[in-house]
């Protein structure tokens, strides 16, 4: 009896010690994953209307909008435009642009003859490093530089093409 | 019966063996002490929450490990929020002075759940401890002489090939148990 009894006391103890030796919690793990970057294109690039002569030219669009014509070409007054893309995703994400790496061709749409869009720039400039989508959006805008022929290689007419510029959450 | 009577010693030993390897520790970790004691209750309780920050989802997927310390590190995925990179889980264990104890996952993994969507998860999983008095990732912690330590939770979340945006949260469980 004695025996049985302390037994049940060690057993007891036993019990008693494991319940006040060990803790246990639940805790959360949390995540968020953000919506995709989308761009839309506000705003078409745009170098305006001009005229060509006997050694062309170059037509400059800032990403401020104004217009710098060198050699010569004559500008013609009418809107010219840089490329304006909104930029939407998560509030406070940063993101980087990366400019085309080629020449964009700009073709004639009657005689197939073609200009050269180079020396593309942004603005934020990409050399400022990542921008922020303040608030969840934002507006880069895009300059580059027309390189025009002569009257013979560039005949009067409307000239396009396309470029591509990538975005992606940094 | 004889049997029985043997088994029932045998268990009896093991029992009061057991009881005594507690009663030893206590005895040696309590310095100053001049009488055995029973340890004062473990406990646990949560601080900061597990949180791997803002994630852009990529077509191939990727993972985020949270370290014990330090900045967290995604792979293939990225973070672009800069105030949401996120942080380490962070407990407090309250217990016997200068005593050590064990650390232990229950769960080798936690599953996040989409709050907006319902449906899609994530997993969480290589759960990684710091007790900070003993500053090195490992599963057996040391309270201090004021019976104190906080621990530090790191883990793996790995993200799935076009995972849904979307708020996750799960839960995940902690044990400290002395040794």
């Amino acid at each position: 009896m004695i025996r049985k009894l302390s037994i049940s006391l060690l057993f007891l103890i036993f019990f008693a010690l494991s319940i006040r030796a060990q803790s246990t919690i639940t805790a959360q793990a949390f995540a968020e994953i953000i919506e995709a970057l989308t761009a839309n294109e506000t705003d078409q690039l745009n170098f305006g209307r001009f005229s060509t002569d006997v050694n062309g030219g170059d037509i400059v669009i800032n990403p401020d909008g104004s217009r710098n014509i060198q050699g010569s070409v004559i500008g013609v007054p009418g809107p010219s435009s840089p490329g304006k893309f909104q930029i939407t995703g998560a509030p406070e994400a940063s993101f980087t642009l990366q400019l085309p790496e080629v020449s964009s061709v700009l073709i004639h749409q009657e005689s197939s003859k073609t200009m050269l869009v180079t020396n593309w720039v942004s603005d934020p400039p990409v050399e400022n490093g990542p921008s922020v989508l303040t608030n969840g959006t934002k507006v880069i805008s895009i300059g580059a530089t027309l390189s025009v022929g002569s009257y013979d290689d560039n005949p009067i007419g409307i000239y396009s093409g396309t470029f591509q510029l990538t975005f992606a959450y940094n | 019966m004889k049997k029985v009577t043997v088994i029932l010693i045998g268990i009896f030993l093991m029992t009061f063996a057991f009881t005594s390897v507690n009663a030893q520790n206590t005895t040696a970790t309590t310095a100053g002490a001049s009488n055995a004691s029973i340890l004062a209750d473990i406990t646990l309780t949560a601080a900061n929450t597990l949180e791997f920050g803002a994630i852009a989802s990529v077509a191939s997927g990727g993972s985020v490990l949270v370290p014990t310390t330090g900045a967290v590190v995604p792979t293939t995925v990225t973070q672009p929020i800069a105030t949401n990179l996120g942080q380490q889980g962070t407990f407090s264990v309250t217990g016997a002075p200068s005593t050590t104890y064990a650390i232990s996952f229950p769960s080798a993994t936690a599953t996040l759940t989409n709050q907006s969507a319902g449906t899609e998860t994530m997993t969480v999983g290589s759960f990684l401890c710091r007790p900070m008095n003993v500053g090195a990732d490992q599963l057996t912690g040391l309270l201090s002489t004021g019976g104190l330590e906080t621990l530090n939770i790191g883990a793996t979340l790995t993200v799935n090939a076009g995972q849904a945006p979307g708020t996750y949260i799960g839960n995940y469980d902690v044990t400290v148990a002395y040794n």
